[in-house]
């Protein structure tokens, strides 16, 4: 039962940026398939066309031929609206820089996936409670974004990612902007729910120490994968 | 997402940057202030005329025309073609006619012991306060107007009009008192209610009446028996048509104009009626114009406010990217900023009316012009606003929504 233990399938993505006039291949054609319950590390030197793959993994982009199925559809060729409903239920991001809204509570945060997703504020609201409680901030529901550490604020974010239970997270540089204590914090915390909760992890990074808690790494260069271990 | 969220959004979002909103309000306050005051001065204007005209919607006049004399015309008034006698006949022989005045008037200087004051002197009939809707102030002396038989006896005998009253006694008693005219002393019989300065019509208080024979031969000196104007009241509202046809065939008869042969009319019967229209048609044309003026800051409030949007949209480009990338979809987005934009004028709206009303007020205390708020002016008021803020957050808040995602997440 193959459509059932694969949740992500990409099938000769290929993607080009124009920049004047000339088009940049920066993805050429790449196959791959990531299980349900993996934990992989995209990992490879800026201009490898990571960041690329991860934006069409996160569905932020189509790619411009090729096929990408997501939990059993098809979502290469969905419309930009599709593809955000998409990205509400189906993807977690954590992103380097955090992203959080500013001036608005953590509380706040963790609920928004969720009433984009049209689910009730009451309930929304209790959801993100329970999100906060699990990466240990409940005691900061009432602070605004600013009013906490980078380590913190990494933790909301993963509670924001985990808001509407997507069986994928997407994280971009995860510990780019920690130091190496919140970092290996941050990353445990990752692993957990990849272990504990199921679910899938892809992050992307350029550190092998990170690298180090995905159970595969795929290394690329020059918009193809070029190995993995 | 829904709406009320997506307002709670836009609320807070406006409430970040409070000054800066304010300041933006200011243009919408002004335009929508400017836009309410105005109306509110037409308003006002309206509510005079129809008041200045109550009770005589069924009044009509008589004003001498021109008279030609082959191809020379005298213009309008420059002959007295009306008499004394055209005003008894149209009192005898039309039956759609209730009551008849004819008007003699003249301007002359009036004595009460030390005190003089200039006025308009007008001789008139017996009915006349019935036609002109004048009534005998009971608080200023027990006084009376003329009768029928003081008017047939020529007696020197007047009515003082509010302003001269106040002018001539202060508050003393005049009904009884012997004032001077033009040297010749006439009592006083009484005092009539004022009927208030009006903007635009004069001081219609600034009046002494007489009777219209005393006044012709005391103190026009009169040869003849021409008069300045018939005041008239026809039965009814609807009798007014028939009335109207009933004057002007008898006064053709009476100076030998045939129609038939294309002479003109040597006077003009006015219709008090078509008189309130004409008025209410300029001063709402007048308003009109001066609205759209007033709107022209509104204009300019409204690219304040677009002008902001577009700020805040730039600003807040990473936020939109991080919105999106969560699940907004371009439509929420486009919400949110339209919401921010319609919030900010409709406050500005409501604040707009505050300051109207305050306008207003300084109007009638600085410049004595009476204004009235109109009844609907908030309704108009929220109208305008939110069609402003829809107008000109539209393209700020489409720009929003058409963000690239991954270029908006990297904004720094």
């Amino acid at each position: 039962m193959q459509a059932e233990t694969e949740l992500i399938r990409l099938d000769k993505i290929t993607k080009n940026y124009r920049i004047g006039h000339e088009w940049f291949p920066a993805l050429n054609g790449i196959s791959h398939v990531i299980e349900r319950g993996e934990f992989v590390a995209i990992m490879g030197p800026s201009g490898s066309g990571k960041s690329t793959l991860m934006s069409i993994l996160g569905c932020l982009d189509g790619p411009t031929a090729g096929d990408y199925f997501l939990n059993g559809k098809k979502v290469s060729d969905l419309s930009e609206n599709q593809r955000t409903e998409i990205r509400n239920r189906e993807i977690g991001f954590v992103f380097q820089a955090f992203n959080l809204i500013p001036r608005t509570t953590t509380l706040e945060n963790i609920e928004l996936p969720m009433l984009y997703g049209n689910v009730r504020k009451k309930i929304a609201r209790a959801k993100a409670l329970e999100k906060l409680e699990l990466v240990g901030l409940a005691d900061k529901k009432n602070n605004r974004t600013n009013q906490i550490s980078g380590g913190e604020m990494q933790r909301v974010a993963i509670a924001r990612a985990l808001a509407n239970d997507p069986p994928l997270i997407l994280a971009d540089e995860p510990t780019g902007n920690l130091d190496t204590k919140r970092s290996n914090e941050i990353m445990d915390f990752i692993r957990m729910l990849n272990r504990e909760k199921g679910i899938t992890v892809i992050i992307v990074t350029h550190e092998p120490d990170i690298g180090g808690y995905a159970q595969r790494r795929i290394h690329m260069r020059d918009g193809l994968i070029e190995r993995e271990n | 997402m829904n709406i009320t969220t997506t307002i709670s959004f836009s609320v807070r979002a406006l409430m970040k940057n409070k000054f800066r909103s304010f300041l933006t309000l200011l243009g919408i306050i002004f335009g929508v202030g400017a836009v309410i005051m105005v109306m509110s001065l037409g308003y006002g204007a309206q509510l005079n005329i129809e008041e200045r005209f109550a009770g005589m919607s069924n009044n009509l006049s008589v004003m001498p025309g021109s008279r030609s004399v082959g191809r020379v015309s005298t213009g309008a008034g420059g002959v007295n073609t009306l008499t004394l006698e055209d005003a008894l006949a149209i009192a005898d022989e039309c039956p759609n006619i209730s009551y008849v005045s004819p008007l003699v008037s003249t301007r002359s200087m009036v004595i009460y012991k030390s005190t003089n004051w200039p006025t308009t002197v007008q001789g008139v009939g017996s009915d006349f306060p019935v036609i002109g809707d004048w009534q005998i102030d009971a608080a200023k002396g027990d006084g009376r107007f003329f009768s029928e038989d003081e008017v047939h006896a020529g007696l020197k005998i007047c009515v003082l009009g509010a302003e001269v009253y106040s002018q001539l006694f202060g508050g003393a008693d005049a009904v009884g008192e012997i004032i001077r005219i033009n040297r010749q002393p006439f009592t006083v019989i009484g005092v009539l209610a004022a009927k208030g300065q009006i903007g635009g019509f004069g001081n219609r208080d600034d009046v002494i009446m007489m009777p219209y024979t005393t006044a012709m031969s005391r103190l026009l000196g009169k040869v003849d028996s021409s008069i300045n104007q018939i005041q008239l009241s026809a039965t009814s509202t609807d009798a007014l048509n028939a009335a109207i046809a009933e004057v002007t065939e008898l006064l053709r008869r009476r100076h030998h104009i045939e129609a038939s042969d294309g002479s003109a009319d040597d006077f003009t019967v006015r219709n008090v009626a078509e008189v309130v229209s004409l008025a209410q048609s300029s001063t709402e044309t007048m308003t009109s114009l001066l609205v759209a003026i007033a709107a022209v800051s509104l204009l300019v409030g409204g690219i304040g406010i677009m002008n902001i949007m577009f700020a805040s949209v730039t600003e807040r480009t990473r936020e939109i990217g991080i919105r999106r990338a969560i699940g907004a979809k371009p439509r929420d987005i486009r919400l949110q900023f339209l919401i921010e934009a319609v919030t900010l004028c409709l406050i500005g709206g409501l604040l707009g009316i505050l300051a109207a009303v305050g306008g207003a007020a300084i109007l009638e205390s600085v410049f004595k012009s009476r204004t009235a708020i109109p009844p609907n002016a908030i309704l108009i008021a929220f109208g305008i606003s939110t069609g402003v803020g829809t107008f000109f957050g539209y393209y700020p808040a489409f720009k929003a929504s058409k963000l690239n995602v991954i270029e908006a997440l990297r904004y720094e």
